[in-house]
This record gives C-alpha cells, structure tokens and sequence, in this order.
C-alpha cells in the first residue's frame, strides 16, 4: 500500500489530463461509482469526461480542492439574500463570480459529474441572479423571449393577486 | 438443532425483554435477533415439509411484535406503562393474523416512525410467502362458493369469509390482502430508505412460490406490485435517492419468464403488440422502435439518390447509394437487420422478416383471450422495466449503466430481446448518457470475448449519435475503427477467430448509416476529423475487399468478374475523396430542422429549451430562415463571433431538472413573481416540489388524520387541490388576521390560525388554542382506533 495519496487523472473533452489527489475526485458521485466500478482492476487512473472541458474542469477541480480544506456552509433554502457573500463563505462566492456562460457550464459539469455541493452553488447563484430582479430583467439577462399574449398575461397577474396585493 | 417455533421465540423474546428490561430500545434489538433467527432457520428447514414462514402463526406472532415495536416508538424513550404490556397480551389471538397486520400498516402514523430494515424486509417475505392454514383449506374444500357475508353477521364469520377468499386467491396469484400489505411494507420501506435488497428479495420469493413460470394470474400481480414499487421508488428518485439496482434484475426475470417459449407468444398482432417474434428465425422484431411518423420521416432523410444529383462532386454520397457490389453481397450474405428493413417491414402489408426473410404470419383471428393477456402482459412489463431505467438515470446516470451492465454481464442468454432493451436504453439515456453504455459495451466485448458486445456497440453508435456532437460520435467510433484497422479481433481474440468477417459485417451497416447521416454527424468537420475521416475510408476500402478475398473465397469467386469493378470504384471514390478534402471543401448539407428536431426528441433531449419543447411541431420560422441555426445546437457551442457573446438563453443551457433546482431556491414571493416571466417558466413555478417543502417549512404538517395525508406531501385518498392551492389558502387565512392584528396591538395572546392541515379557524384565546388543539387530537385518535 502505498503511504501518499494516489492520484488519478481526469481527461477532458480536448483530451487535457489533469491529475488529481483520489480524495479529492472522488468528491464526484460520477467518478466514485466509477472507481468503485473498477474497484477489482486497480490499474484504472484515468477517467474520461468527455462533456466537459478543460477549463470547467480546472473550474471545478479548484472547487473540490477547496471544498476539502474548507467545506462550503448548507446552503439554506429559500435563499436569504441576493448576494452569494452573504450565504457562503468568501472563496466560494468569489469563486461564482464569473462570466454567465461559463457559470452555465459548470452548472452542467457539476450535474454531469454529479458534485452536489458545486450544483447546489452554482445553482444558487443563479437563483440569487432571479431574486433580485423584475419579470423583465430576467429575460433580458437570461435572454427569455415573453411568449405571453396580453390576454394571458392579465390571466397571470390575476392569478398572483393573492400574494401581491398585500 | 430443533427448529424454535416462531411464536414461541417471539413471544420467550418479549417476556425476556419485560423481565430485564422495559425500555424500548432492548426489545426491540431482541425482535430483530429473533427475526433473523428466523430467517436464518427458515434457510436450514427448507427442505423440510413445514416451511415456518406459511404458517399464520408466525404471521401472528410477527404482527404482535410488529405493533409491539410501533407502540413502542410511541413511547419514544420513556419507559413502557404497564397497562401497554397488559394490551398486548390480551390480544384477540383468533383474528385473522394478515388482517391484523394489514390493519397495523394501514395506520399513516406508522409510516414515519423507526423500524429497522430487518423487521421491514422479514415482513416483505412473510408476506410474499404467506399460505392460508389448513383450517382454510379445508373450510375451503367444503364451502366451494363463499358468499360475503352480510355486516350484521358475526366477526368471526366475517374473517373466515376473508380467510377462504384469500385461499382461492392463493391458488393463482397473490390475495388482494397481500398486495395492499406489502404496498404499505413498501412506503414505509421507501420512506425509511432501507429498500436496497428489495429486488432480490421479490426474486428470491417469485422463484420460490412457483418453481418455474409463474401462471397468467400470477405473473399479472407480481407485474401490479413490481409497477407499485418503481411508482414509489420514482417519487424518491427525484429527491436524490439513489436507485434500487436490484429491481432491474428482477424486471429482467418476469421479462424473461414471459417470454418463455412454454408461454407460446410466437406471434401477435401487429396493432396492439410492437413486438414480434419471426417463427423461423426466432428473432425478435421490435416494431415500437420507429413510430410512423418518425419512420416516415428518416426514409426521407436516408434516401441519398436525390440528394446525388444536387452534389455530383460529393464520393461519400456516391458511397452510400452505390455501395460497392461486394458490399450488397456481403450484406445480403449477413443479415445484420438495418433499421430500415425493419421499418419496410412494419410498413409492407405483406411482412417478412428482416432477418431471415421469410414470411411473418400474422396471428389468427381466433388468438385465445389467454395470449393476448399474455401479451399485454409482457408490453406492460418492458414499459415498467423502461420506465424504471428512465427513473434510474433520472437518479444517477452511471448507477443505472452500472446495472444495465451487470445484467449484461450475469445473463448468459443471448437475448435478442436484451439487445432491444439496451438499443432502447440507449435512446432514453439520449445525449448525456449513452457515453457510459459505449465504454462499458466496449469494456465487456473484450472482458468476455464476446462479439455479442461488439455488434451492440455499433447498433448503440447508430442509434444514438446520429443527432450527436461530432466530438463524442467521432470519439465512439474511433475504437472500432481502429480495432478493425489493426484486424485486432482476428489477431488477438481466439474466440472470435471464426468470425473472421465479423469487422466488415458490422462496420458496413455502420458506415452506411453514418455516411446517411453524417450530415448531421460531421456537420461542421474540424479539418482534423475530416482528414481522420478520409483517411480511414481510404484504408478500409481495400481492407472491405481484402477480407471478402481472404475468409469467403466462395462469395469472391461466384463475383469473380465484379472485382475489379469494385477496386475501380473504390479507388475512385479514395482519389476524389482525398482530392476534395484537399482542394476544395466539400459542401456539407444542413439538415433539415424539422429532421433534426426529430432526431433529437427521439433521443429526448431537446436544445431548444423547456418553452420550445412545448410546441414542438409549430417550427419557429426564425429557424428556418437563419442559415446559422445550428449555432444554437449542442451545449458545447463554440462561440464563434466574440463580437456576439451574448447569453445564450437559459433554457438551452440547462436543462429542466437543472432549472428545478435553481428554482428550489427561490421563496414563495419571487417563485409567484417568476411566473411572468415566460409560459414555461410558470409551468415550473408551479410545481408541487416546491410549494409542499413551502408549505411544511412555513405552517408544519401537524394534521388529524381525516385528509389521509402522508409525511410525504402524498395523500391516502388522492389529492383534489395542489400544493400551492393549499399554501394559498393557508396563507391568505393568515394574512387575514395580520391585517385584523394589527389593528389592535395590545392584545396579549396573538391571533392565529389553526397550524393543522386543513383547519382554517382563527384561535384568539390561550384557552381557545387548547380546546381546538384537543378537539384535533380526539379527531386524530378516533380515526387510528377507526383503522384498527
């Protein structure tokens, strides 16, 4: 048995191995069952992941890394405020503060790879990004096209009055 | 060692526990000891002519400990009274022992309490395995027809009434009884989250109870229960829970035991069953697998010839409606089935098997009412098995691969019916999660040589990734191809050394459908890919003619003359090839997008978004003007125009589970407000997952019983409102008396509503709070001693 860790490499969509520490791939439900899949033939030290790419993957890697030396507070639910800062600890909200594309792909890598507390981040993000902002900002940031005919739009502010009109 | 009879052991268990020690938690490491004694004795005497588990006095003794255990947890932690003690024994012994247990589980306040997996599981199997007395039988002998007796007679008449029906239930499937008792082991086993062995624990009882393939009856109940557990089981699915790989298996075997030739389903009708078995060939031909409409629509697109005259210059074009005449040969000579000559089939009015090309024979019109049960069985049962998987992969993608290889792996039927599920599978799966299916199909030809494998692999690369990015296409192919180039298969794997045509066989059909298809496949070819492309054209043509030379000298030497028609061509098509790729580029046409949209909603993911999806048929017409719609396909979009790095919209990105969660985050305010924003995003807002969390967090769940509610947010007697109506009644009740509250702030008590589920009466007193509270708790206990 080996005394230091072993490390295992995660190949990206571009074919980029990254190797990384067991403990800290194994924070993805994805390569855990792999690895345990493979639990008998221990000469498995790459995993392939081919949806997403090298720069989410060091995206994310960052994040697991972390992760282990400073576990990420629970998230509460309903979010309390609109500000990540708030919620989370300093790392992880800078560590969101990116541009919107790339946060949308590492939404996609975090549920691929299937790391619940990146999915819970990020997806909280962008739960703070709604929170703050009318009907018609949402559509402008997450470029939502109103597909709603006035008629229909009367018969959803008639269906809110119960919460709204307080 | 005699074997201890159980109601003894139970009963020198509970005695042990009153003398030593009255505390619950004692007792109950007891019950599970003898239990699993139980079990364990059960496993030594099965041979022996009393099987422990059929007699209803284990049953008996089960239920006391059953409800021993429940009053137990009442008493959580305190001391047990004495007058509880004084209860069970008294217990009326003469009552029907499934009755009493079924009475038990009934109960909603038994569901959240703590029972251990152990007791749960021991349950399932006393239940499955449970036999009436001989008393009954005998009764039974000499009442044939029992007649339900009237209310007014006595009770006791009453539950042998039950205990005969149940016995002539027992002789072909399960009592009804049972059924409902083993739902509710069932709920509380997924609410406890302990149902891992269920699956084979269903197998282990469904092999016991009949030794062989079930009858009609009982195969149909065994289905009833298996449909109730995935129900169950993909409700918990959505909320994280990993999924019960043991019921794939266990699918799997009624699957298989349907079919079993002694069951006779050779032929059905085409109308009600997408399923055929060719009786020559004894293939199964899956009509299910192109609807119509969607078959209609791929001859379109497959249909190369018209496409030849728009693009003279294109050789792959050339290729694939031309093929070499030793290709046709070849093909003809290895009836790996195409999807098209399935789809011809389905659609002639005269079919023949695409397998081996004889005639299929429609059924007669006088099929016994019996087989067509049988085949309605049977579909019922494959949709579950799919329906489940689709459940799995919801949970965790690589779980569900993990299990669809291990049955792989453990079934050493060659079933052409597996094939189909795995094809099928791989549809479900769609975009995200074939990938795996490829790597373990690929992993498992070589672990056990078996070329089985192999031809699945290319079936699952065509099936699924003609829609796909060319990356992981591109990436799925490459192992084969190479493989083939290397002649991997002959040189190195002895078993598969006489089936020495194995590579072209597959890889022929393969290329076929690519070349179809590679509009959509190698849209956009990098440069890169494109050279890989030709050049593994280039070096298989030789290899396609050098193998039919070598391993069919027949077949080489019946065509003789044609063979250097064939080089010819081949070296043609190799020259324009590499000169196209080098001089010009070649024109690759678009896709139609209403092809493409199929082609998607068939692999089930759509990349226009939850609104479009919704309004699937009506085509934006923004679509098909924009020469640059593709743009907007696949996640891994490249962002070609940085000047135009806008969003992209959220809809495309991420998909609708991903949404949810984000949404989960919202508060009750901004998940009302959100609806304005788009239809399908107030779709989303106003889903049940979130208002029944909503509402528990903000009001609690406290309720009387009267609305059959469950800890889950499910209720006993269907639901007439949804969460969100509730919440909304709740609410404004509430708010109601803030207005009114406000009003007079110097009153001492705080008016409120009533917190309990249902109730919306406004309490202004101390006093009043706790008479109402009382009146709800009577409620409460009037309806559990109802259930009793």
């Amino acid at each position: 048995m080996d005394v230091e860790e072993s490390t295992i490499n995660l190949v990206s969509a571009e074919g980029d191995s990254s190797p990384v520490p067991l403990s800290v791939a194994k924070m993805s439900e994805l390569v855990r069952s792999m690895m345990d899949e493979e639990a008998e033939d221990d000469d498995v030290k790459e995993i392939p992941l081919p949806n997403v790419k090298s720069q989410v993957l060091h995206k994310v890697i960052e994040f697991c890394e972390h992760h282990l030396k400073e576990p990420m507070t629970e998230i509460e639910k309903p979010l309390k405020s609109n500000s990540m800062s708030d919620v989370v600890q300093k790392f992880y909200a800078d560590f969101v503060d990116i541009e919107q594309v790339l946060l949308f792909e590492l939404i996609l890598a975090a549920n691929y790879m299937d790391i619940k507390p990146l999915l819970d981040l990020t997806c909280a993000t962008v739960a703070s990004m709604i929170k703050g902002k009318t009907p018609e900002d949402i559509r402008t940031t997450f470029n939502i096209t109103n597909d709603f005919s006035p008629e229909e739009e009367a018969q959803v502010r008639e269906e809110n009055k119960w919460c709204e009109e307080a | 060692m005699e074997a201890f009879t159980a109601p003894e052991g139970l009963k020198a268990a509970s005695s042990i526990a009153t003398f030593e020690s009255t505390t619950t938690r004692i007792f109950q490491q007891d019950l599970r000891a003898q239990l699993s004694r139980l079990v364990a004795s059960r496993q030594v005497h099965h041979d022996n002519a009393v099987n422990h588990y059929n007699s209803p006095e284990v049953v008996k003794a089960l239920s006391l400990g059953f409800e021993w255990t429940v009053q137990c947890s009442y008493h959580d932690k305190n001391q047990v009274q004495d007058s509880d003690l004084a209860a069970l024994t008294d217990q009326d012994l003469s009552a029907t022992p499934l009755n009493e247990l079924m009475k038990l589980l009934a109960d909603p306040c038994v569901i959240p309490l703590v029972l251990s997996p152990c007791i749960l599981q021991t349950l399932v199997q006393v239940i499955l395995t449970f036999r009436p007395s001989s008393n009954a039988t005998m009764s039974c002998k000499r009442r044939k027809t029992a007649e339900r007796p009237v209310a007014s007679q006595r009770a006791n008449e009453i539950d042998h009434w039950i205990e005969v029906n149940e016995y002539l239930y027992y002789r072909s499937r399960w009592s009804p009884s049972q059924l409902l008792l083993l739902q509710s082991v069932i709920r509380i086993m997924v609410a406890r989250q302990c149902c891992d062995d269920l699956g084979s624990i269903i197998l282990t009882v469904f092999q016991e109870q009949w030794s062989g393939p079930p009858p009609l009856q009982g195969a149909q109940s065994l289905l009833s229960f298996i449909k109730y557990c995935v129900k169950q089981l993909e409700g918990v699915g959505r909320k994280g829970y990993s999924p019960v790989p043991s019921l794939f298996p266990c699918l799997w075997t009624l699957v298989q035991t349907i079919l079993s030739p002694e069951n006779n389903l050779i032929v059905q009708d085409r109308s009600d069953c997408n399923i055929i078995m060719c009786s020559s060939c004894g293939k199964y031909i899956d009509f299910s697998f192109l609807t119509a409409a969607q078959g209609r629509r791929k001859r379109q697109r497959m249909d190369v010839s018209s496409l030849q005259g728009e693009h003279p210059g294109d050789p792959l074009l050339g290729f694939a409606t031309s093929p070499p005449a030793r290709v046709l040969q070849h093909r003809a000579r290895q009836p790996l089935v195409s999807l098209k000559s399935i789809m011809e089939a389905r659609e002639s009015s005269d079919p023949s098997c695409p397998y081996c090309q004889s005639k299929i024979t429609l059924p007669d019109a006088t099929d016994t009412k019996e087989t067509k049960d049988w085949c309605r069985l049977r579909d019922k049962s494959i949709h579950t098995m799919i329906r489940w998987f689709q459940s799995t992969i919801q949970a965790s993608k690589y779980k569900a691969f993990g299990v669809l290889r291990d049955t792989l792996t453990t079934t050493s039927v060659d079933s052409p019916f597996l094939r189909l599920c795995t094809l099928q599978l791989a549809n479900i799966a769609g975009r995200d999660g074939y990938g795996y299916l490829l790597l373990s199909l690929w992993n498992l030809t070589w672990q056990l040589a078996n070329p089985k494998f192999l031809a699945w692999y290319a079936e699952v690369i065509v099936e699924s990734s003609f829609c796909d990015n060319r990356e992981s296409c591109w990436d799925a192919m490459q192992p084969l191809i190479n493989s083939i180039r290397s002649r991997y298969i002959t040189a190195e794997d002895p078993q598969v050394t006489g089936n020495n045509d194995l590579p072209s066989k597959l890889l022929i059909p393969c290329l076929e459908y690519i070349i179809a298809r590679r509009r959509n496949i190698f849209r956009v070819v990098d440069d890169s890919i494109k050279d890989e492309f030709h050049a593994f054209i280039q070096a298989l043509s030789p290899f396609v003619a050098d193998s039919t030379d070598s391993n069919h000298s027949t077949a080489a030497n019946l065509k003789s003359d044609d063979k250097p028609v064939v080089h010819a061509r081949e070296s043609e098509d190799e020259d324009t090839t590499s000169t196209s790729a080098s001089k010009s580029e070649p024109r690759w046409v678009d896709p139609e997008p209403l092809d493409l949209h199929l082609a998607l909603q068939r692999v089930r993911w759509s990349p226009y978004g939850y609104a479009e999806s919704c309004r699937i048929h009506k085509l934006d017409p923004k679509l098909l003007s924009n020469p640059d719609h593709d743009k907007g396909l696949g996640i891994a979009k490249e962002a070609d125009n940085q000047s135009q790095r806008k969003c992209p919209p959220i809809m495309q990105c991420l998909s609708d589970d991903v949404m949810r969660t984000v949404l989960s985050f919202l508060g009750y305010k901004k998940l009302v407000r959100v609806r304005y924003v788009s239809k399908a995003w107030k779709e989303m807002a106003d889903d049940d997952r979130y208002w029944f969390p909503l509402y528990r967090s903000r009001f609690g769940l406290r309720h009387d019983g009267s609305h059959g509610l469950r800890a889950d947010g499910s209720f006993a007697r269907g639901q007439d409102q949804t969460w969100k109506e509730y919440f909304m009644e709740k609410w404004i009740a509430q708010r109601d008396i803030r207005l009114d509250y406000t009003c007079r702030r110097q009153a001492v008590f705080k008016h409120r509503v009533c917190t309990y589920f249902g109730c919306f009466r406004v309490i202004r007193s101390q006093q009043q709070l706790a008479r109402h509270y009382d009146l709800h708790r009577r409620k409460r206990e009037k309806a559990q001693s109802a259930m009793r």
